[in-house]
């Protein structure tokens, strides 16, 4: 029997998904999944500083790599087509074209470094040009960003809600390291991007980390205590420690061991510690010595004002009222995996959202869409076209301004929220609705990716280790001692860097931590034989 | 109809209980707002006593039969029973019609043999739902309203009033959620619509019948701000905004009027001193004598300038002192008796003055009713009379204005919340749009979303 | 007795009592707080003036400056007896924790507008205690912390020059030429961006040209990577940015000293600088 495949590839801040289908029946035959980004960094200003640093060369040989070994572990032959989709560093990395214009603003910058900015409209390349191993040289399909910052990422949230074709006024946000988001009001659509990420994915959180085993995912409330969820070694929920939050007693042990907490579980601790009435604790104690500090929630909330801003500016901009909102569709992971409902009460989605869906993984769908149907690719771009309009830049919007900082005076000075509803009163702007008691959550799968085929999903290992020696180290091991994701180690004389793993250029603990100034993180990747 | 663009009343200072500019006159002698106080006697049937026609008659019967004796036994000159209906008289006109020929009979009887002037004010039920598709305008229940105003007319009431409940899904929306633009549109807007739509079939009925066209009340909106609002240690709905509604609320009562009520007004329209300062019709309260059915903090000074005094409501039963008729029409009659007194005295402005005095920095709520500043906020109603929602913003931002000034001029104090919801009422209130078409169809996209039971088509909207 | 009479003789607490208000407090204005009557001044239009800054009301702010300069009023007594005791009296509110960063932004707004109609009378700049250059890192949209940070000097009495965002090194270079500044402030949000402050100190010092101090800091800023180039200093709070221009004013201290002393120059601990 003569079967074709075609793959389709979602490269995402957190790791890259894909997925193979029969082209004959369009059946999904496997999915392969990494845990993470094989570039080092935790967002992806990260990623693009990485490049930028480094080399663009460097990073996309590192990513092309990845994504070769997860094509690799799809396990099918007679590959005929692929498409992929991601924020626009992303696909720029992965086409191996100019970056530079998207790591900085304005024009002073691109002119003294001419940087022209390239085309990011749909394109089919070939997998060659690329350095991508599809057996054969087989065609590549790249959809296109809306807009410069408004990349294939955000125009796949809006195709795969549908929200365009229906007569409703909705926000759709993909949660990610960034939020794209996307107001739609009465037809027109409305788009910001907010770069909230950080906390909300763990980093700049003590204790915080990406989804792995051992990290808190959630938290339940049970009577006065809170019941730690824990994800295991296949990244399955479950029930960890009961504990008192105010003073970390252990009033019922559970299976599993926590070493650090995720996005997701912070965002379910700061909900519950505004509940209980313990945002101002100094300390807010979960299980195994992983604990929130002042600080922490100072971040969380500043990441979460960042959210609640950006939805008041894009509503302030379209001339409407947030709960005049019909629907609220949530994409990306983290906003498939999180409690809607504590979002609601937090500020990450609009406190009014009554009808929320939470339409998990769209880059991968529209992806997979493409590869099943090449011609939809024009049919993007059309869309991509018409609406190319109304984008607001939050960083340059006075309104964004205005309502950030009130977000600031409340998270880092602790200003009452009754003030910060009486500011937005007083700067003319719309009041916050109050919090929707029944929303109806519509959770359209079991997980983000919807079909992940007959096959178990795959977890492909993308470790890279880069090996170099320092002149000048006197093996103190101030740096692997303290890098906070184990990702650098001592070998003989040599350090091994899991690119993988490291933080990158927003963390460089191990620079730091260096009393001879001897560890030069660059070294890495430019003395290196492993590039 | 015509709309008040100006105040019938040159200064508050003309205002005093027991007249009214334009009084009333009735069968039996009696006279509303004509120099004298009638105080009111309103109980509803007790429970079980809806099960058939028969038992209903008779319970009113007797209701009024007790208040009759204890009129006579204590010396009253001249009392009003008022026939609320319960839901079952109101859905069944025949009852309506049945229930106020026995009353009536009992007072004309009284009337003839002891010369007192008696008043039987009539008022069915708005028995109406409010939801969605139900036809609030064509309804079997609408029908069975206009049948039961037309069976009291017929069968001998003296005075018609009701309590239209337009709007108040959208107002009980705004204050429970304390949303101020939902309070403006559901009473302001909402309820304008709704009362203007039933006062003109009303006054056609009533003058059919040669009977007094009464009054409404926005009891079903401003009254709920004012039980949640509760006590001053509640804090379920700000004081301030329940002050606001109440302001809002006067424009809405004013409706009816507009389209030919002559008053008296409902008793439990708390708003009534600024309709009576814009209109000089007569109209009812209820305060300190109506605890028997709810708690207020105006108990005096809503008596300043009231034409009738009333006791709001209370369940046919026995108290240690005779049954409830007897008991609640002895409270209200001699607080009426005080008024008389100081009106043949001529110091029924001191008396005025007393009342208002009590109880004016009580409570935000208190000090928008004292007749200087009813007066002030029935002037803000005016000069916007053409339109209800301009006159509305009008009578809400005077409201905080006044309340403001006493909280300057340190003569009351208010909490952090009741400042902070006045403040932002008042910012609300003064970015809404000039142009009420543009309100009401935002304000129909938006709540017609939110509340559930909210029809725009039952406003023709 | 009239209406006004009875009123007027009420003792309102033999009649009713707020219990809520007893309770939780009343809300107290602004002017009532005891350190900001302390700041007030008593006279007019002085106070008049004040309070509106006080209460950011710049619309009439501005239009009683006018006034009182059409009056005869001088320019400079509006400015120190009446705006800077507004701004005086709003510091003291936000350091109380009374009032918060949008209220520094408005009466900061109000008070600047007025001080330029001042000026116009005064055919020239008021005097101030100094100059400070403010930029944002060139490539870098994000403008917040150093719109507070403007705010923050012009408070302190500093004049504060805002050369905006997304600022080239040569265009810094300019300013420092141009005003000669005390010290200066540069801040970034993005880590690809940061990389602006070395470009900046070394045009400085191809230019020949030295300033006391340049403040860095900003939401991807590290104190670890300001402190590898010459003439900066990690700025951790936007309200350190007045106390840092003093200690050069005032103490003749250099960005090596403020480095050194950076907890004690901004009166508080400082966790970044505490090792």
């Amino acid at each position: 029997m003569n079967e074709e495949f075609g793959i389709a590839i979602d490269i995402g801040t957190s790791g890259i998904r894909a997925q193979s289908y029969d082209l004959n029946t369009n059946k999904t035959i496997s999915t392969a999944i990494t845990l993470r980004h094989p570039l080092p960094g935790a967002n992806v200003v990260d990623h693009l500083h990485f490049a930028l640093e480094i080399g663009v060369d460097e990073a996309h040989t590192l990513l092309m790599r990845a994504i070769n070994k997860v094509i690799s572990n799809l396990d099918i032959e007679n590959i005929r087509k692929i498409a992929v989709c991601g924020n626009p560093i992303q696909l720029s990395l992965f086409n191996n074209i100019e970056i530079r214009d998207l790591a900085f603003w304005g024009e002073n910058a691109l002119k003294e470094q001419n940087i022209t900015p390239p085309s990011r409209k749909s394109k089919v390349i070939k997998s060659s040009e690329i350095g991508l191993d599809a057996g054969d040289d087989v065609d590549v399909y790249i959809p296109p960003a809306i807009k410069h910052e408004i990349g294939a990422d955000a125009l796949a949230m809006l195709y795969k809600s549908d929200a365009l074709n229906k007569n409703e006024d909705s926000l759709i946000i993909d949660f990610g390291t960034n939020a794209e988001m996307a107001l739609i009001v009465e037809g027109e659509v409305y788009t910001a991007s907010a770069a909230a990420g950080p906390a909300i994915e763990g980093q700049t959180i003590e204790k915080g980390r990406l989804a792995s085993p051992n990290t808190i995912c959630d938290i339940e409330k049970e009577n006065e205590y809170w019941r730690m969820k824990i994800l295991d070694d296949e990244l399955f929920t479950c029930d960890g420690d009961l504990i008192n939050p105010k003073t970390g007693e252990v009033i019922e042990k559970g299976v599993f061991e926590a070493k650090g907490i995720t996005g997701t579980g912070v965002i379910a601790a700061f909900s519950l510690a505004i509940d209980d009435g313990l945002m101002n604790n100094d300390k807010i104690y979960l299980q195994d010595d992983v604990y929130l500090t002042k600080d922490d929630i100072s971040n969380i909330g500043k990441a979460l004002g960042a959210f609640r801003a950006g939805e008041l500016t894009l509503a302030e901009s379209s001339d409407i009222y947030l709960d005049e909102i019909d629907s609220v569709y949530m994409a990306g992971a983290s906003g498939f995996y999180v409690d809607a409902k504590k979002s609601l009460k937090i500020g990450q989605i609009p406190p009014s959202s009554a009808e929320i869906y939470q339409i998990g993984n769209t880059s991968l769908a529209m992806a997979k869409d493409i590869v099943l149907n090449p011609k939809l690719l024009d049919e993007l771009q059309e869309i991509a076209d018409n609406i190319e309009s109304n984008h607001i830049m939050l960083a340059t919007s006075e309104i964004f301004e205005k309502i950030y900082s009130l977000e600031l005076a409340m998270y880092e000075q602790g200003m009452p929220f009754s003030t910060y509803k009486q500011w937005l009163l007083k700067y003319g702007f719309q009041d916050l609705p109050p919090i929707e008691e029944n929303p109806e959550i519509h959770k359209l799968f079991e997980r983000d990716i919807a079909d992940s085929g007959e096959n178990p999903i795959k977890t492909v290992d993308i470790s890279n280790t880069m090996t170099t020696q320092f002149d000048n180290c006197i093996y103190c091991m101030e740096c692997v001692n303290n890098c906070p994701e184990n990702a650098l180690s001592l070998d003989g004389e040599k350090f091994n860097l899991r690119s993988d793993l490291c933080s990158g250029l927003g963390c460089l603990r191990c620079v730091r931590n260096c009393m001879q100034n001897a560890f030069k993180y660059n070294q890495f990747y430019e003395k290196s034989d492993d590039l | 109809m015509k709309r008040f663009t100006k105040m019938e009343y040159d200064n508050p200072d003309e205002m005093v209980f027991g007249f009214a500019k334009h009084p009333v006159k009735t069968k039996y002698d009696i006279e509303i707002g004509a120099g004298y106080v009638n105080p009111i006697i309103k109980v509803a049937p007790k429970e079980g006593s809806e099960k058939s026609m028969e038992s209903m008659v008779a319970e009113c019967k007797n209701i009024a039969i007790s208040a009759c004796q204890r009129a006579l036994n204590i010396g009253l000159p001249s009392f009003i029973i008022e026939q609320e209906h319960i839901a079952q008289q109101t859905a069944n006109p025949e009852w309506a019609g049945a229930c106020t020929q026995a009353q009536v009979e009992v007072l004309e009887k009284f009337h003839d043999e002891y010369g007192i002037k008696v008043a039987l004010k009539a008022t069915p039920a708005d028995i109406r739902d409010e939801e969605k598709g139900s036809d609030y305008r064509t309804s079997q229940q609408y029908q069975n309203v206009m049948e039961s105003v037309e069976q009291c007319c017929e069968n001998g009431a003296s005075i018609i009033c009701i309590e239209t409940t337009g709007g108040k899904s959208v107002s009980d929306y705004g204050i429970s959620r304390g949303d101020p633009r939902a309070i403006l549109f559901g009473i302001g807007v909402l309820g304008s619509i709704d009362m203007e739509f039933m006062w003109e079939e009303i006054v056609k009925i009533c003058n059919k019948h040669n009977v007094i066209p009464g009054g409404d009340t926005n009891c079903s909106q401003s009254n709920t701000a004012m039980f949640l609002a509760g006590g001053l240690l509640d804090k379920d709905c700000s004081h301030t905004l329940a002050a606001i509604a109440r302001g809002i609320g006067a424009g809405n009562s004013l409706v009816a009027v507009e389209c030919g009520a002559k008053g008296p007004l409902k008793d439990c329209g708390y708003e009534n001193p600024i309709v009576k300062a814009i209109s000089g019709v007569p109209i009812a309260t209820e305060g300190k004598n109506a605890v028997c059915a709810h708690s207020d903090l105006m108990g005096n000074l809503i008596a300043g300038i009231c034409d009738c005094w009333s006791n709001e409501s209370v369940y046919h039963r026995e108290e240690m002192g005779g049954t409830t008729p007897e008991v609640w029409l002895q409270a209200t009659g001699f607080e009426a008796s005080l008024m008389n007194t100081a009106i043949q005295t001529g110091e029924e402005k001191t008396l005025r003055d007393l009342y208002t005095l009590t109880d004016k920095y009580r409570d935000p709520q208190a000090l928008i009713l004292a007749y200087d500043n009813a007066y002030r906020i029935g002037q803000a109603i005016v000069e916007h009379g053409e339109d209800p929602y301009q006159r509305s913003i009008a009578a809400a931002l005077e409201v905080g204005a006044i309340i403001q000034e006493a909280v300057d001029s340190k003569k009351m104090q208010l909490t952090r919340f009741e400042q902070d919801s006045l403040d932002s009422a008042m910012r609300t209130f003064r970015k809404l749009p000039e142009d009420s078409a543009k309100f009401i169809k935002r304000s129909v996209r938006r709540y017609g979303r939110k509340v559930e039971d909210f029809d725009p088509k039952n406003y023709e909207l | 007795m009239s209406y006004k009479d009875l009123e007027d003789k009420i003792n309102q607490e033999k009649i009713s009592v707020r219990y809520n208000v007893v309770a939780e407090g009343a809300a107290m204005k602004a002017e009532d707080y005891p350190e900001v009557k302390e700041i007030l001044p008593t006279d007019e239009p002085f106070r008049k003036i004040a309070l509106e800054i006080l209460y950011e009301d710049k619309i009439n702010a501005l239009k009683d400056v006018k006034k009182s300069l059409d009056d005869g009023v001088s320019p400079i007594e509006l400015i120190n007896n009446g705006l800077m005791k507004g701004i005086d009296a709003v510091s003291t509110l936000y350091t109380k924790g009374v009032y918060f960063l949008p209220d520094l932004m408005l009466a900061g707004d109000a008070m600047m507008e007025s001080v330029k109609e001042c000026e116009k009378v005064l055919g020239r700049k008021s005097d101030t205690k100094g100059t400070v250059v403010c930029f944002v890192a060139e490539g870098d949209p994000h403008d917040i912390g150093k719109n507070l940070i403007l705010m923050f000097l012009r408070a302190g009495g500093y004049e504060a020059i805002d050369l905006g965002r997304d600022v080239p090194a040569q265009r810094v270079v300019e300013a420092v030429k141009e005003h000669n500044p005390l010290f200066m402030t540069g801040t970034a949000l993005m880590t690809t961006t940061m990389t602006a402050f070395p470009k900046v100190v070394e045009a400085l010092e191809e230019a020949g040209l030295e300033v006391p101090a340049i403040g860095c800091g900003g939401g991807a800023v590290r104190k670890d990577y300001v402190e590898t180039m010459p003439m900066t200093v990690y700025g951790v709070e936007a309200y350190h940015t007045p106390k840092l221009a003093d200690a050069i004013l005032n103490d003749n201290k250099n960005w090596e000293d403020l480095r050194k002393e950076y907890s004690d120059v901004v009166g508080e601990f400082v966790s970044e600088y505490a090792s």
